[in-house]
């Protein structure tokens, strides 16, 4: 589902985030991203859905090789993969409802079924009654329900999660593991990085570390 | 095609979150529009006023010998029936002998004293108003001349063809303040749409992260910037109307002697141009900063 082959990737001069990684996650793997702050989760989730692009290297996802493609198939790809951001992303200017809708919407779906998917996300995340909330009135961790609803809505092929539980208590974040854990057994992949050894460890799913620009399977015993 | 509905009706639904820079836009367009209108509209008036006096502008083609009945017709179907002639007659010596009496008529000893009529033949051509092919007017004065029979025509000299050369100059003159103007609202739009832009950056930027196609982002905008157009044309026909009904009644009360007719408003196909093009203009003002800002964020 997810392949990289010989990734690079610099900001700038000489500030290399990733040497020569390979990387493959297979269709349907739930995978845990760590790695100490500033070592690059944030960045190879962007690498995936094409918000930055690799230096040298190839990257495929879902079949298709990324370099090659136009901005109209990039908005495609992104279609399908569903991306909690480590800062949320939220539009102020929308209510809670409007925020989870607009995937949807730029996918064209009637309205009723907007309707009715937003509403069921909302309750999956435990906040039907911020509906018409607006985003600057929600605390950290409802912000971040948020864009976890966001990111579920469309029931994407693949998750992608930056901290998603950042802001959250250990019950709520053991609450959204297992709202992965239920969309990973319907066959979504799964690549959601964390601080968080309890979670990790309570998964008990694939590691992988990325420690100095290298990308290695934490080995499980 | 519904994903493009949804967003357009979310952008216009939210134009009230900035007012203060969708009305900025609207006036600026609004402003040079009533710029341009009125400067069309003033050329328009000096045209009209230059194409009446060329309107009293006569050509006269004298005649060696009296023509009969059906010569006079036959000259005048070949030769008058063009779009530049408004009126072809026919005088005899008998008559211009009458009209210059007319005019004159202490002069009737000396004419007698002549004895013969000194009188020529003539064709008397009063020219049109929707005059402004000099070429094709020369053609057909050279073409008089030539005819067998013709001694003379008087068309006035070099003045004829330097009148159509103003008339000209003043037509050149409309086209280049509609380019400047247009110039000017290309620019004006583009900016902006691109402020525009600027404060709705995050929202743009999530909607490419969630999906949406370049032309998703585009399309919203350039409606967005239409009924700028659309708008601030329409605003610039209103107060181009109260001027023009101010002005008509000043220059009625004030100078009705010094001016015969009074002054027109845009036709209204011209009023339908203007804001077409005020449309259009801003459109692609739109496209400009939109794929500029598009291009810049290769991928966002
Ligand atoms: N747009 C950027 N321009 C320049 N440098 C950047 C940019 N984005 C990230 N970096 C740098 O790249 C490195 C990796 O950043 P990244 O955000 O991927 O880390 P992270 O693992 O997500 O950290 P955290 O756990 O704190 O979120 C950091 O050193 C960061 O300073
Ligand atoms: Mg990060």
């Amino acid at each position: 589902m997810i392949q990289f082959y010989q990734v690079n990737k610099s900001y700038g001069e000489g500030h290399e985030v990733f040497h020569a990684i390979d990387l493959h996650i297979d269709r349907g793997e739930f995978v845990f991203l760590t790695g100490k702050s500033g070592s690059g989760k944030t960045t190879l989730m962007k690498m995936i859905f094409c918000q930055e692009r690799p230096n040298t290297g190839q990257i495929v996802i879902d079949g298709r090789n990324v370099a090659r493609m136009t901005r109209t198939n990039i908005a495609f790809l992104r279609r399908t993969i569903g991306v909690v951001f480590q800062d949320f992303k939220l539009i102020n200017s929308l209510n809670v409802f409007e925020n989870i809708a607009i995937t949807l919407k730029v996918l064209g779906l009637p309205k009723t079924d907007i309707q009715q998917k937003v509403t069921r996300t909302l309750s999956r995340v435990g906040l039907e009654r911020f509906s018409k909330a607006f985003p600057l009135e929600l605390s950290g961790g409802e912000q971040q329900r948020v864009a976890i609803a966001r990111a579920l809505v469309n029931d994407p092929k693949i998750l992608l999660a930056d901290e998603p539980t950042g802001n959250l208590d250990p019950s709520l974040s053991i609450e959204i593991l297992e709202l992965f854990q239920n969309i990973h057994i319907r066959g979504t992949t799964i690549l959601m990085a964390t601080h968080e050894k309890s979670l990790v460890e309570r998964a008990n799913v694939r590691e992988l570390h990325i420690d100095a620009g290298r990308i290695v399977d934490v080995e499980k015993i | 095609m519904k994903a493009h509905l949804y967003l357009i009706i979310s952008s216009f639904r939210r134009m009230q979150e900035n007012p203060r820079q969708h009305f900025l836009a609207i006036f600026t367009i609004t402003i040079c529009f009533f710029l341009v209108g009125s400067g069309l509209m003033g050329f328009y008036q000096i045209k009209r006023s230059l194409n009446q006096m060329k309107h009293l502008q006569w050509v006269y083609v004298y005649i060696d010998t009296p023509l009969d009945q059906h010569q006079q017709s036959n000259f005048i179907n070949q030769h008058c029936a063009k779009k530049w002639v408004d009126l072809c007659r026919y005088v005899s010596a008998e008559k211009a002998k009458k009209l210059f009496l007319g005019q004159y008529p202490d002069m009737k000893s000396s004419l007698q004293a002549l004895g013969e009529n000194p009188f020529p033949v003539s064709f008397e051509i009063r020219l049109a108003e929707n005059l402004d092919d000099r070429d094709q007017l020369q053609d057909w004065l050279n073409q008089l001349k030539k005819i067998n029979g013709v001694s003379e025509v008087d068309d006035g000299g070099q003045w004829l063809s330097q009148w159509i050369d103003l008339i000209l100059f003043l037509d050149a003159m409309t086209y280049v303040l509609m380019i400047l103007v247009g110039i000017m609202i290309l620019g004006l739009v583009s900016n902006t749409i691109r402020l525009l832009m600027f404060s709705k950056k995050d929202e743009i930027g999530i909607l490419q992260l969630v999906g949406a196609t370049p032309s998703m982002i585009r399309t919203p905008l350039l409606l967005n910037a239409a009924l700028y157009g659309l708008l601030g044309s329409m605003l610039a026909l209103v107060f181009l109307y109260i001027g023009y009904l101010r002005l008509n009644h000043y220059i009625s009360t004030n100078f009705s002697a010094l001016l015969s007719h009074s002054f027109m408003f845009m036709s209204v196909f011209d009023q339908v141009l203007l804001v077409l093009i005020a449309i259009a203009v801003s459109v692609v003002g739109a496209w400009f900063s939109v794929e500029r800002y598009l291009a810049s964020k290769d991928i966002s």
